[in-house]
Formats: structure tokens, sequence, C-alpha cells
């Protein structure tokens, strides 16, 4: 199969046929052309795959005309292929090709391919056109503010909407093909003069080293590729908006698109960036700082707050003002359970929620919210079987956690959320304090792609002021300079001076 | 993108605060107005002074040897032999001091936080979270210290700002009427609150630019004096002389005076503890990352990694030796003194005499 085409055109159709043996959808249009001496040719390809409106109109209806007409045996004895391809063919994209794997591949993705007798070569002709999603508006980013379209599942149509951006020849965009059977293609794309070589040849050589069956999903290249894969943490971001995208390649990062895959990639990732989000930048910088602010308490709430009312309900309760201790008091008195128990049970309660509403579309999804959310709370709180200070952590805990830009970041945190609160049913305050430090430890030693997972609170980002666009949002005069965690070559993306970021 | 173990400059000056303030924090206006009375802060200065003396010393070994890291000088400069002796001495003074930091937070933690709950489970927990993050290397450490870091400043600032409004500064005065003879124990006494500074026996090598890294560890020495010193002189004008030699831990009770109108949280001081355990930590990573690397040298192995669980029994026995804190103290605290004596005041000066006599020699 690896070999070339053979000069006969039967034996490489019964080639082609051999391979795609009870496929039911490759279709062998056999044509013969010229008058006096017929040339067989043969157009290949697999339906519903290809644009059939363009193969029959431009490929088959101009070969049959020719045929018919003028076509003689001037093309016969010469490079009958050449000659199709540059007077009768009337296709965008046609290409020689003598390789069979390589013919086989081009059927595979769509592409027509058009053989003739008495030739060693096939012609490919770019005819992919497949039913797909239009491009719609991104679920799981929306924004009040900013642009409305998302990735699609079509590679070409992704680079696309990044090549609408990015209007410079310094975007590349290399397409590899990943994966033994689903040759899923994967751009990575970057900005030449701005990226940083090392980083490149790194996530270049991570894409070489993957062996797999197939990608079925940007995740599993996600997981491939990512520094430490056992972590909780996403150490590489992921976004079906392709502002996010076209912005992050600005700062020098690189992005994977998928084929099939609505989500790109975007690396290296921090807890920086995992905590942004693309509106931060779409609306007033005093709102953004705000909301940013919002974000890290969130952060706080969504690890901490069941811990820490474990450990003050039942350790500590000393610790709080002496009112705020008998409110407490009181309102557990019925409880017949102690604050661990409680806890596990409505944090429970609430992951069973989430995962029902998750996988439930729709208005049977809200339902379920309501009825979870309300009924079983209150009912809960007037059986007596837990607090309703409980009820409210639990809220504000899911609540917080929903804030969080990053799903998988959101859902990491989750993880440690349960850490702590067992670290705070065994050893109280001073459990949370280790469960902190084990968090806290865990994040810092985490590398994405080299930058550490913590810039730029990890002195990187203090060094060079780059808190004015993580901790806080700066306005966008101030901003003068790309973030230096990513290492760009080229530094400085406004020029002039101060007053409104013109010259 | 591997092999890149460098600190910055300002990672070194973290570092340095942030390994100096740990246990000592809490107890020492206390033990300096044992010492001292009201001139606590002189012998504050004094320390400080000295340990900057060290300090230029430990930088200036590493001037002239640009290209080793600290076992690779040593062993060149006083020979293997000698230097071994030196190693052991040191590894025994950073075990000691993981024993001593784990002892006395788990004392303070069943003082204040936790009552029942046994000593052993206490110390255990805390050496064994510490040991995730000992095992990776110095820029990880360096990390550390950076995210520490500010929380000590802020944390002090808030704490001084905070208590102001209830401090009496007549209770300072009145100055310079102690003994002279008063003067070096209470030297003594505020030394070992800057021990700490030897981490940069392990990081300076690595940092990534040679020209800032002393005075960036120089300003971390003077960050810990200002510190100090501002925390004494609020205990004192808190509590006054006689009250604060009859308070074991000033800097906590000075959280517990805190009285804000209106404000949500009233006792304040399971917050100070859970931050004083972050700052212990920060104090204590370090410490059992260089015993680890001392141990892993004496034994000629490059990674330092494997040998992090199998010196956690050793620190945890030590740990429980003493029978309570004034034998801690009397114990653990004096074999620290005097090793720490040996192995991170005379050694680096050795280092830097004989090495200096044997580059002349040489150029001879």
């Amino acid at each position: 199969m690896n070999g070339k085409l053979a000069k006969d055109i039967e034996q490489n159709i019964k080639t082609i046929e051999g391979l795609f043996m009870n496929c039911y959808d490759i279709v062998i249009r056999r044509i013969e052309m010229g008058e006096g001496y017929k040339v067989k040719i043969a157009v290949i390809y697999i339906d519903g795959l290809i644009d059939k409106n363009h193969v029959s109109e431009y490929t088959i209806g101009f070969l049959n005309s020719e045929g018919s007409g003028s076509f003689s045996p001037i093309g016969y004895g010469k490079d009958i292929l050449d000659y199709i391809s540059k007077e009768v063919l009337a296709n965008a994209e046609v290409q020689e090709e003598k390789n069979m794997q390589n013919i086989v591949d081009a059927i595979l993705s769509g592409d027509t391919v058009l053989m003739a007798d008495n030739t060693d070569k096939a012609l490919i002709i770019g005819s992919r056109g497949w039913v797909f999603r239009s491009i719609e508006e991104p679920e799981t980013e929306a924004v009040i503010r900013g642009p409305r379209e998302g990735f699609t599942e079509v590679l070409k149509f992704n680079t696309t909407m990044i090549r609408r951006r990015i209007k410079d020849t310094n975007l590349k965009i290399v397409v590899k093909a990943i994966g033994k059977r689903s040759k899923t293609g994967v751009a990575l794309l970057y900005m030449e003069d701005i990226v940083d070589k090392t980083f490149l040849q790194e996530v270049n050589k991570r894409l070489m080293s993957i062996d797999i069956d197939s990608i079925s999903d940007s995740s599993s290249l996600e997981f491939l590729i990512e520094d430490n894969y056992l972590s909780a943490f996403p150490q590489i971001e992921n976004t079906e908006r392709p502002d996010s995208v076209a912005a992050s390649l600005y700062e020098g990062r690189i992005a994977l698109i998928v084929d099939n895959s609505p989500f790109a990639l975007i690396l290296p990732a921090t807890v920086g960036t995992l905590l942004q989000s693309s509106e931060d930048y779409y609306s007033r910088w005093s709102d953004s700082t705000f909301v940013r602010l919002i974000r890290l308490i969130a952060v706080g709430l969504t690890v901490l707050s069941p811990s820490l009312y474990i450990a003050i309900t039942a350790y500590h309760p000393g610790l709080l003002p002496a009112k705020l201790t008998y409110f407490l008091a009181a309102s557990r008195i019925d409880v017949p359970f102690p604050a661990v128990v409680e806890a596990t049970l409505m944090e429970l309660t609430l992951e069973l929620l989430r995962e029902s509403g998750t996988r439930m579309a729709g208005p049977v999804g809200s339902t379920v919210g309501i009825v979870g959310g309300l009924i079983i709370g209150q009912a809960a709180v007037d059986a007596g079987i837990v607090s309703p200070l409980m009820i409210i952590i639990v809220a504000v805990t899911t609540i917080a956690s929903f804030v969080i830009p990053s799903t998988e970041f959101a859902s990491g945190l989750r993880v440690w959320r349960f850490i702590l609160m067992g670290f705070s049913a065994l050893l109280g305050l001073y459990g949370v304090m280790l469960g902190i430090i084990l968090l806290g430890s865990h994040l810092i030693k985490m590398d994405s792609f080299g930058v550490p997972y913590t810039s730029p609170y990890s002195g990187l980002g203090i060094d060079t002021g780059e808190l004015k666009d993580t901790l806080l949002k700066a306005p966008i005069q101030h901003l003068r300079e790309r973030p230096e965690f990513t290492r760009p070559r080229n530094k400085v993306r406004m020029g002039g001076y101060w007053k409104n970021g013109r010259k | 993108m591997e092999g890149n173990k460098r600190v910055s400059n300002k990672q070194i000056r973290a570092m340095v605060v942030s390994t100096i303030v740990g246990v000592g924090i809490l107890s020492l206006p206390n033990q300096l107005a044992m010492a001292s009375g009201n001139d606590g802060w002189v012998s504050i200065l004094v320390a400080g002074l000295l340990t900057i003396g060290v300090v230029v010393f430990i930088g200036k070994i590493f001037d002239i040897y640009p290209d080793k890291d600290f076992f690779q000088i040593g062993r060149e400069v006083l020979g293997n032999g000698i230097f071994s002796i030196f190693l052991i001495i040191l590894f025994a003074y950073f075990i000691a001091l993981v024993a001593f930091l784990s002892r006395s937070l788990a004392e303070l933690i069943r003082a204040f936080l936790l009552a029942t709950t046994p000593t052993e489970v206490i110390i255990i927990t805390f050496i064994l979270c510490t040991s995730y993050i000992a095992r990776e290397e110095i820029n990880i450490i360096g990390r550390l210290a950076y995210h520490i870091y500010p929380l000590i400043l802020i944390s002090t600032a808030a704490l001084i700002i905070v208590s102001i409004p209830g401090l009496d500064p007549t209770n300072i005065l009145p100055l310079f009427q102690s003994n002279v003879k008063e003067v070096p124990g209470g030297i003594r006494t505020s030394f070992f609150s800057f021990v700490g500074y030897e981490i940069l026996l392990f990081s300076f090598f690595y940092s990534e630019k040679k020209d800032g890294r002393l005075k960036s560890a120089i300003q971390g020495v003077l960050i810990v004096m200002l510190i100090y010193v501002t925390i004494f002189f609020t205990t004192l004008a808190q509590y006054g002389l006689h009250g604060l030699q009859r308070q074991a831990y000033p800097t906590l009770s000075l959280v517990k005076e805190i009285d804000l109108p209106g404000f949500f949280v009233e006792n304040l001081d399971g917050v100070a503890m859970a931050i004083w355990v972050l700052i212990v930590f920060s104090t204590m990573a370090p410490s059992y990352y260089s015993a680890a690397k001392v141990f892993s040298n004496l034994l000629n192995v490059k990674d330092h990694s494997m040998f992090i669980l199998p010196i956690l029994p050793i620190a945890y026995i030590i740990s429980l030796l003493p029978q309570n804190t004034v034998t801690l103290t009397e114990t653990l605290g004096k074999f620290l003194d005097y090793s720490g004596l040996i192995v991170i005041v005379i050694l680096p000066v050795l280092i830097y005499f004989v090495g200096i006599y044997k580059l002349r020699r040489n150029k001879k």
C-alpha cells in the first residue's frame, strides 16, 4: 500500500477497492473521454465528505464536456494529467500525487482523487465539504459585551476565525496529523516574532512524542502534553472564543486547535490567566478590577468555607464573636450530626444536583435545580437535619465556584475543598492550615511549559509590574508591554506616550 | 526547559526574610525584655549587624569561587575529611532545627488551638506536609518564599497599625538604662532569632544575577531587623517592661488585645495562629530541604529528594525528646545555639579565610 501508483488504472482501482472493501461510502466514478482513442479516467471520493455540487459541476462536468467535444489525441502521449489539471478542470485546488498512501489519506479527508490510465500519477482535487454546525455563540463563556462567535468543530473554519483577527504573516499555522488511526488535524498557532523559541521547541517536542490511536477531542491532547497529569488543576487553558485565542497569541502564547473540537487550547496557563475572562478586556477597567478581586474572593470561598465551618463549629467556637457563637450553637442545637457529616452530606447533595443539572438539557435541568435547591434545602432545614447556616455556606460555595472563569480550575479547587474538609474534621483550624500548605505547595511546585504555575504571584510578575493585569486590570493605556511570563521576544505592544495610547 | 533551577535576587531577599522570621517572632520580645530590659532593641540591631557580617562573608565565598556550589567549595577549601565533619554537624544542626520548629509549633498549637490533640500527631502531620515541598529544588523554595514574604510584611504591618490606638509610648522609656554586662546576653538571644540566613549557602550559587545577590540578602536581613525592632517596641509600648517579662508570647497577646469597634471578628488570635503556621512553614521548608541536601552530599548522591522521607523519623524522634517547652529551649535550643555557632558562623568565615589564603598561595 505504501508503494507508488501503477501505470495501469485497473490495477490502481483494484488496490483502492481492496482497501475500501466493505466501506459503503466510497464512490468510484469511471469516465471515458476522447474521440477515437478513449482514455479511462476514474474519480474517487467518499460520499458525504465532499461537496457534491462542486465535484459534479467543476470536475466531472468539465471532463464530460471536454471529452465529448474537443478532447483529442493531442492529450494522449503528452502528460494527460498535466493537461487535465491545466486546461480542463475548473477546481481551485489541484495537486499531483504519486504515493498510494497519500492518495488514500486524501480520500479519507474528503478530497477527490482523479486517476487516468497510462500514468503513474493521480490528481488530488480539494473538494472538502461536509455537514457542519454553523458558528454559534459560545455557551460556556458568555459575555455581555464582546464578539459573539465561537469555534465550531471544523478546523479550517476555526483557523480562519483567528486569521481574520490577525492579518499578519507572522501568524503561523502549522497543521500536524496526530493519532495513528484518527489522523486528527492539530493546528499549532503562534506569532513568529513574539513567541519564545525554546517554548515553541518544547511544545513541538511534546506533540511529536505523542503516540496514540486517536485524539477524540482537544482535552485528550491537553492531558497528553501537560506537565503534571496527576494534578487536579489544568495546566493548559481552553476556550471556545476565537478572540481569546487571538489575544493570547498577541501575548506570545501558543494555541492548539484540534479538528472536531470546538475548544482551542492555549498554553502556557497560569493561575493568573485561568482567573481571567475575555470580558475583562471589554469592560471598563474599574469594573474589571472589581470583578477580578471578586474572583480571588470566590477562590477563597470555594476552597475554604465548608472546612472553616467544620473547624469553627467542631473545634474553636471561641474564635467567633460571642454573639455569633451563640447564634451558631442555637441554629445547630437540633442537628443530630457532627458538623463534618452535615457538611459532607450537603456538599454531596449539591454535587448530585450539579451533575444531574449538567446532564439534563434545558427545562428538565432547571426543574432539577429548583426541586433540588429550593425544596430539598428547605425540607432539610425544616426536618432539622442540617442547620440553616450550613445551607448558606453550601450555596455560597457553589455560587463562588461558578464565578471562576475556568471550569477545570474550579473543579480542581472542588477536589481540594473535600480534602480540606477532611483535614479540618481531623485537626480543626490547624488541619485547614495544613491543607492550605499542601494546596499551596502543590500549586507552587507546578510548571506549565517552564512557566511557574503561580506566576505572576511567584516573584516573576511582581518584578515586572504584571500584577496590574492579573490582580487588577489597569486601563489599556497602562498595559503597553506584553506580559512577561511568556518571555515574549517582542515586548512592546503599544507605542507612543500615555495620552490615550496615541502618539 | 528542564535544569532551569535559578532563583532571582528578589527571591533571595524573600527567602532570607521568610526563613529567618519563624517561631521566634512570637516570643522574641519577651526573651529580650528578660535579657536586656528596655534596651532589647539594641541587641536586635547588634545581632542583625553581626548577621550581615556573616552574610557578607558568605557572599564573598561565592565571589571567590563563582562556578562552584557550597559543597564543592567546602571540599576544595577545607579538604574532604574536615569538611565532612562540618557537614555532619551541619546536618545535625538542620535536623535539630526541623525538630525544634515542629515541636515549638506543636506546643503552641496545643496551647492555643487543639488542647486535646496529642503532640505527636501535630508534629508528624506538620513534618509530612513540609516534606511535600522540601523534596523540590531551590527554585521552588524560592517561589514559596516569595509567596509567604508579602504575607509576613502585610500581617506585621497590619498588626502594628491596628494596635497603635492602645499603645502607651512612655512605656518604652527609659532608654539606655541597662547594664552593659547584660547586652551580650541579649545579643545571644536575638542572634538565634536571625538563624535562617544559612539558606544563602545553598541559594547564592543558583542566583540569576551575580551582582545584586549580596545586596538583596543584606536587604532581607535589614527588613527582618526592622520587623523585630518594631514588634519589640510595639509590645513594649503595649505592656511595659514588667508586663512584657510576664508574657510568654507577647506578639500573640498583642493580637488578642485588638478590639476594633464594630469589627466582625473579635478574637483575632485564631487568624494570627493560622498565619503564624504559614510563617513557621516557610522556615521549616528550607531547613528540611537543607537537611536533606546536606545528607545527600554526605553520601555523594546528587538527588536529595530520596532522603526526605528517610530523615523524617530522625527529626520526629528528636522533636519528642524534650519533656516540655522549658526543656525544649534548654536542650534543643542550646544545641542549636552551639552547633549553629560552629556551622553557620564559624564555617563560612573559616572557608573564606582559608580560601583567600589558598588563593594567594596559588598566585605566588
